[in-house]
């Protein structure tokens, strides 16, 4: 009964010490205290707790190294860490050890923080399987390059669509080029990847060409489907080079 | 059976029979067993449905062009290459009797506006603030020949029906027009059924797939245009730099040049050569280097559906460096160095029929 009443008491102080308390039960607990030592005590230590806790600059501990190396040599004895095979790479819990005995004991340690090293940097078969990934990612990625211009022989990539800045003094407006380059040889014709329509995507050569089938357009467009469909799509189609 | 219904059954029978010749072909036969009504009624609805005979391509075409002479219309006018591309442009026409007119407001690319009036085409671009102004007499061409039976295009080409499709909120036939060689592209037609506008029109390769599509996004006939309005419209050219393009109309014998030989089914229509000088005002090219200083010379053939043009100009080397074909849509080009000319040969034909018109060219003078 004693215990339970301790215990009862306990979370009073401890609910007084959060501010949880209202009305009579705040005044009971605070009557407590009073004329209670052990009471006093107690929340007094609730109070260091917390303190300790919120800010780490009173947990200033200098005479507990012992307990420190104590706890290294434990934790070495462990079995479930990992154990890098070279000596000198900082296993990660080493750091970390190290991170907090710097913590708790306060001194700074000269020596440079090292990267940490992967868990299963030292497994051969895992670096195989890295390997092997990058380089399949390379050969996607250039598999993908290739295939896009594939297909182009040297001789029309010339006249591939390539951005040239069209002279400002040219105040003709920008064609929405459709060009789709071939391949020149006699009887067979290939076409090639087609270019979207950016504007200022044109070479000299090419706007000529354009001009021509424009001329075309306008004035070659002797056909029996003229009216209305020809007339119109030769409208709408293309900008005429002007 | 009491004699007043025997009498009206009769009597209705009597009259189903004497309908018949009204319902039948002339050619057909009268079928006269009055016993049997039903039947001729079903022979009769059979008759009916062949009746309307299979037209050629010639009528197909004419009825496509002159739909659009007779009635007027708004819509959206779509155009998209087989590779991808697509513009489109709002459409208004508008017709009064013989008068001609039509609007066409680009949607996609540079800003621009076009109309028509008959054969007198104005485009207005209002980024350059310039109009252009140009007389197109191939437009009126056709009808007279398909009419008169002249041009040659039954003998190249063959129109079939195929079934009939909704395009644009109208039920359309829909009509294919087979190339009866290699040399020239097929195309599918959606005319529309009650007037034979055409909605849709397809131009299909040598093995069927689809190399350009034009059509009708939505369609709204007998649309109230205002004639005039369009016409004001089109007068109104204040702010804008007239340019008229003339074209110098010639033919190719004055120039030198002949063809070696006839490729299949296309007439040379006409010839042109462009202005010499430094600024090519037919082409607009404000940039001097892609002038052709000595005129360039357009020849002009077709076969009635698909035209060609042959550009030849001097050779310049420090321009003329790329021989090949080239395709935009549907129309291919071929450029060729040709002894001391650059021959350019532009059209909606297979590139087999460009290289044809490229080996044919010669020099006459």
């Amino acid at each position: 009964m004693n215990t339970e009443q301790t215990v009862n008491n306990h979370e009073m102080l401890s609910a007084l010490a959060d501010g949880q308390l209202r009305g009579a039960a705040f005044v009971q607990a605070v009557e407590s205290v009073r004329h209670d030592e052990d009471a006093q005590a107690t929340w007094h230590c609730y109070h260091l707790i917390g303190d300790v806790l919120r800010s780490g600059e009173l947990a200033q501990c200098r005479g507990d190294n012992a307990f420190l190396a104590r706890l290294q040599t434990r934790l070495k004895q462990e079995p479930g860490f990992a154990r890098p095979l070279t000596a000198d790479a900082p296993g990660v819990e080493l750091l970390a050890t190290q991170a907090a005995v710097q913590r708790v004991t306060g001194e700074v340690t000269p020596q440079a923080v090292a990267l940490p090293v992967a868990a299963n940097a030292a497994s051969f078969r895992w670096k195989m399987v890295a390997g092997f990934a990058s380089m399949a990612a390379v050969v996607a990625i250039g598999w993908n390059l290739v295939g896009a211009s594939g297909g182009m022989s040297p001789l029309s990539q010339q006249i591939a669509l390539v951005s040239v800045p069209t002279p400002s003094a040219s105040g003709s407006p920008v064609q929405p080029v459709q060009l789709v380059g071939a391949i020149v040889s006699a009887p067979v014709t290939q076409t090639v990847a087609q270019a979207n329509g950016e504007p200022q995507q044109i070479m000299i050569r090419d706007r000529r060409l354009d001009e021509l089938m424009a001329a075309h357009k306008q004035f070659g467009g002797t056909s029996a489907l003229q009216m209305p469909a020809g007339f119109l799509r030769n409208a709408t189609f293309e900008v005429p080079a002007r | 059976m009491r004699p007043e219904f025997l009498t009206k059954t009769l009597l209705f029978l009597a009259c189903g029979v004497a309908t018949l010749p009204l319902v039948a072909q002339p050619s057909a036969p009268i079928s006269t067993s009055a016993s049997v009504a039903a039947a001729a009624g079903a022979s009769a609805a059979a008759e009916a449905g062949t009746q309307q005979p299979e037209r050629n391509v010639s009528e197909w075409l004419l009825r496509m062009h002159n739909a659009s002479r007779k009635r007027a219309y708004v819509g959206t006018f779509v155009v998209s290459s087989g590779s991808g591309n697509l513009s489109s442009a709002r459409i208004w026409h508008v017709c009064n009797g013989e008068q001609q007119m039509e609007r066409v407001e680009a949607l996609t690319g540079t800003p621009r506006s076009t109309f028509r009036h008959n054969d007198h085409v104005i485009t207005f671009l209002p980024e350059s603030r310039v109009a252009q102004s140009e007389r197109r007499e191939s437009l009126g061409l056709f009808p007279n020949l398909l009419q008169t039976g002249d041009s040659s295009i039954p003998e190249f080409y063959g129109a079939k029906r195929i079934g009939s499709e909704r395009v644009a909120g109208f039920d359309a036939d829909v009509v294919r027009l087979v190339p009866k060689d290699k040399l020239r592209y097929g195309y599918r037609i959606w005319s529309e059924k009650k007037s034979g506008l055409v909605v849709k029109l397809q131009t299909l390769d040598t093995d069927g797939s689809v190399l350009e599509q034009a059509a009708f996004s939505e369609l709204q006939l007998d649309a109230p245009v205002r004639m005039d309005k369009l016409a004001a419209m089109m007068a109104n050219t204040g702010g804008y730099r007239l340019e008229k393009i003339e074209m110098q109309k010639t033919t190719a014998l004055a120039e030198g040049w002949a063809l070696k030989g006839d490729v299949p089914g296309f007439k040379p229509m006409s010839c042109f050569k462009r202005p010499a000088g430094g600024v090519n005002a037919a082409f607009g090219a404000t940039d001097a280097r892609v002038a052709s200083p000595d005129g360039t010379l357009q020849w002009i053939f077709s076969d009635g559906l698909a035209s060609v043009s042959l550009f030849v100009e001097n050779f310049d080397p420090r321009r003329h460096s790329h021989e090949g074909f080239m395709a935009m849509g549907a129309t291919q080009s071929l450029s060729q160095h040709v002894s001391d000319w650059w021959v350019t040969v532009v059209g909606e034909v297979p590139p087999q029929t460009l290289k044809a018109f490229a080996q044919a060219l010669e020099r006459r003078k």
